[in-house]
């Protein structure tokens, strides 16, 4: 009886133990740390208005993505792109107000942060279909707290057609230009890590 | 004092001259801005070289049968109009020269040039 208890308790025990491994196995976003102060360490690649609901996302990469960017050939390893999103101002209309270029002006108020990062080796436990390698994906408020709850299978989905502009929507598309990547490289220089 | 020969000839000329620079001054700030119709249809911008003035309105109209997301990664033009519903139109005003990329967040190929000139 005694016996039968001990291997039971064990067996219990394991299965929390193997539930667990698997657990932190698979929970991807938590490699991702919040990147502290990257207002100030990280190079703008502009902002996105967005127009079906009236805010602004400010554009961020981490400064080696930057210098170490080659035309033609897959980002860095430890890319960090970021996403600060913004309400726009809006004026009495309730409409986002538009400045003399026609773009939108962000509020002080920051809704979240949504990053991508890759590194060597991650993302191998999620299925093909969906992943993009080696990019995981997370979510957080401006004071690091992460938002442990976040699905973050959705945002693979979405960048997987973007493989050819290494799974994201602007960055790629803004460094392919010389004028750009020239400017952006001389901005990333004079941030100091 | 009359105004007889070369000297009327001269203030007719420079009063037509001045009334020239008015009217083309005033047909250049009254130049009505436009609207300029974008289909999706087969998930395809048409067209696809898009030619437009400052003020301009560029009208993005899914006449498809799916959804699209407008979007424009190009720096100093970066827009973005998820969820794109049949029969839905999304009117960008370019406020600036230049050129840019529009591609649709959905369909990866997607895509058509916009060209803002003064
Ligand atoms: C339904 C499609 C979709 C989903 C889901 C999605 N994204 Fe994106 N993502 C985009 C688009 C489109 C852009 C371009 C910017 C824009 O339009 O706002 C983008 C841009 C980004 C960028 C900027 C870098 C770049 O150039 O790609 C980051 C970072 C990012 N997304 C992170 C995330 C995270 C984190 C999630 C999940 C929480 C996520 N995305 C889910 C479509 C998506
Ligand atoms: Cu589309």
């Amino acid at each position: 009886m005694k016996a039968r208890t001990a291997v039971l308790t064990t067996a219990a025990a394991l299965a929390v133990a193997i539930s667990l491994g698997v657990t932190v196995a698979s929970a991807g976003p938590e490699k991702i740390e919040y990147p502290k102060g990257y207002q100030s360490k990280f190079v703008s690649f502009g902002q996105i208005d967005r127009y079906e609901n009236a805010t602004v996302r400010i554009l961020y990469a981490s400064p080696e993505a930057v210098t170490n960017y080659k035309l033609g050939q897959k980002l860095p390893d430890g890319t960090m792109l970021l996403i600060e999103a913004r309400p726009a101002k809006k004026g009495a209309d309730g409409k986002p107000l538009l400045d003399a270029n026609g773009r939108f002006m962000p509020e002080d108020q920051i809704l979240g942060v949504f990053v991508q990062q890759k590194r060597k080796g991650w993302a191998t436990e999620y299925p093909e279909n969906i992943r993009n390698p080696d990019w995981e994906y997370a979510v957080f408020d401006i004071d690091g707290t992460r938002r442990a709850n976040v699905n973050t299978q959705p945002c693979m989905s979405c960048h997987k057609p973007r493989a050819t502009d290494d799974y994201t929507f602007v960055f790629n598309r803004v460094m392919a230009d010389s004028k750009n990547a020239a400017d952006m490289k001389t901005m990333a220089g004079k941030k100091k890590m | 004092m009359l105004l007889g020969g070369k000297a009327l000839y001269r203030a007719a000329l420079a009063a037509a001259l001045s009334a020239g620079v008015a009217l083309g001054l005033g047909a250049d700030f009254a130049r009505a801005a436009s609207e300029i119709k974008v289909g999706m249809g087969g998930a395809a911008y048409a067209p696809k070289a898009i030619k437009a003035k400052v003020g301009d309105t560029i009208a993005f109209t899914n006449d498809d049968f799916t959804d699209h997301w407008v979007y424009v990664p190009t720096l100093g033009y970066q827009v973005s109009r998820a969820g794109l519903k049949q029969g839905e139109t999304f009117k960008l005003v370019v406020a600036k020269p230049g050129s840019f990329d529009v591609g649709c967040a959905v369909h990866a190929n997607m895509w058509a040039t916009v060209t803002v000139e003064r």
